[in-house]
């Protein structure tokens, strides 16, 4: 008994030794934030729906200092923002295409 | 320039940002890895040996042999699984879509046959000790059922972890759950933990506690000097299986019930560290199964020292020829021989095995 117990337990802690590698990084917003965020700081957004690992829908704003931000999309100055967002690529898109 | 930098410090104390959930594997990893190969290691020695003896040695011819037989089956069958599991739960998933489905199948599978084959035994000691009377002439039909409420069992496990099954898909290099549609994502999310809460613990936990309860009853009452050993076997196996199964189940819960609410990420973290620690006591039961439940039994444990006799000599093995009990456990045989005396029923010993 000693003997096949330690021999399974060595194998199986070397196959679990060559198994381990480092763990993938998982976020989720979990909260919204209250308050509203400056059109000016935005810079572009994210979607999270519940139908992945994630269990609240939000819209994820990147902002100019770096920062993701969580936001409720069922507020109406979030789709203000991503409307204007869309403005914006718009713009572009027009001064694109007279190039 | 420099007014937006100030406008983004001004706002920095009310941002709600994405909260990193796993970052306390970094922490553990060490000792899950160490506890996961204890697990494997136990829990692959244990069941086969198990499996060997009934094979080779003991015949199952008890409802609780064939409970038994299966309990180790499953078991094994999640042994196995495990180190590919714990591969999933430590590195990007390199495995694909079906290798992720059947890993999460195969622990579903686990959670539901054992902890349900569990409560059939505790019924089949009720039957067998406190109901020995009545049980005497139905019990020869009744262990021709057994394989059937096996078979029974295992396709309510497989019933029930098909939502686990088929919502469960590798993206990413993550093996998650997958939606189309957010009111599905919504109903599943529930459904699947909540279904392991119902079937997977409390049905389980509430036919061992009435059927050892009133185990417990008739053998305290029984005038035979094994007794108390006996009555120490159900509470051992009764509290072994809630220590294990209850803080798992307790933390599922609360998550749950929690799950579309906003929280703070801090909140959010604990649980999902407690769910995970509470998971490997959990993992646990399936290599304790063969101590609790196989090895206590007097015949069973004779039968296993025959094994290691033979593995040592390496010769050839004998299918044993002799009288074999009908109870796994020689306690509980004795126990329902004196209740069969002082309910004034004079058949002789032989009678208990068929």
């Amino acid at each position: 008994m000693s003997r096949i117990s330690a021999c399974v337990m060595v194998l199986t802690i070397v196959a679990l030794g060559l198994l381990c590698t480092d763990a993938a990084a998982v976020s989720c917003c979990r909260k919204y934030t209250k308050g509203m965020i400056p059109m000016s700081l935005i810079k572009g957004y994210s979607i999270q729906t519940i139908t992945r690992s994630c269990h609240i829908n939000a819209v994820i704003f990147h902002t100019n200092g770096g920062k993701n931000i969580c936001t409720d999309p069922s507020k109406g100055w979030v789709m203000e923002s991503i409307r204007k967002l869309r403005e914006k690529v718009q713009a572009i898109n027009k001064k694109n295409s007279k190039a | 320039m420099d007014n937006e930098t100030n406008m983004d410090l001004e706002y920095s104390d009310d941002y709600a940002e994405p909260c990193p959930l796993m970052w306390y594997r970094d922490h553990e990893v060490t000792v899950q890895t160490y506890v996961y190969s204890l697990i494997c290691a136990l829990g692959l020695v244990g069941n086969v040996l198990v499996l060997l003896t009934y094979a080779f040695y003991k015949k199952a011819k008890s409802m609780t042999d064939v409970y038994l037989v299966n309990v180790a089956l499953a078991d094994l069958l999640f042994v196995v699984a495990l180190p590919l599991i714990i591969h999933n739960e430590r590195s990007r998933w390199s495995m694909g879509t079906w290798a992720c489905k059947l890993l999460r199948g195969a622990y579903s599978m686990n959670v539901y046959t054992s902890t349900l084959l569990l409560a059939c035994i505790s019924g089949d000691r009720y039957i067998a000790i406190v109901q020995a009377r009545r049980s005497l002439r139905t019990r020869s039909q009744a262990k021709a059922y057994s394989r059937i409420i096996c078979l029974a069992i295992w396709f309510l496990a497989f019933v029930l972890s098909l939502p686990t099954v088929i919502y469960h898909q590798e993206k990413n290099q993550e093996c998650i759950t997958i939606f189309s549609e957010m009111e599905t994502a919504r109903l599943v999310k529930i459904l699947i933990p909540s279904m392991q809460m119902v079937f997977g613990f409390l049905v389980p936990l509430m036919v061992m506690v009435f059927c050892y309860s009133w185990t417990m009853v008739t053998l305290l009452k029984a005038q035979n000097f094994q007794k108390h050993k006996a009555v120490r076997v159900v509470l051992a196996v009764f509290f072994v299986f809630v220590l294990c199964h209850l803080p798992y189940n307790v933390a599922l819960l609360v998550y749950t019930s929690k799950l579309f609410v906003e929280r703070s990420c801090g909140e959010e973290q604990v649980t999902l560290m407690t769910l995970s620690v509470s998971r490997t006591a959990a993992y646990l039961h399936c290599c304790l199964n063969p101590i609790l439940y196989a090895f206590i039994g007097v015949k069973f444990r004779s039968h296993f020292c025959q094994i290691l006799r033979d593995l040592r000599c390496l010769g050839k093995r004998y299918i044993y020829s002799g009288r074999s009990s009908q109870q796994t456990s020689d306690l509980y045989v004795s126990a329902t021989k004196t209740v069969a005396e002082q309910n004034g029923i004079n058949d002789n010993p032989s009678s208990f095995t068929l």
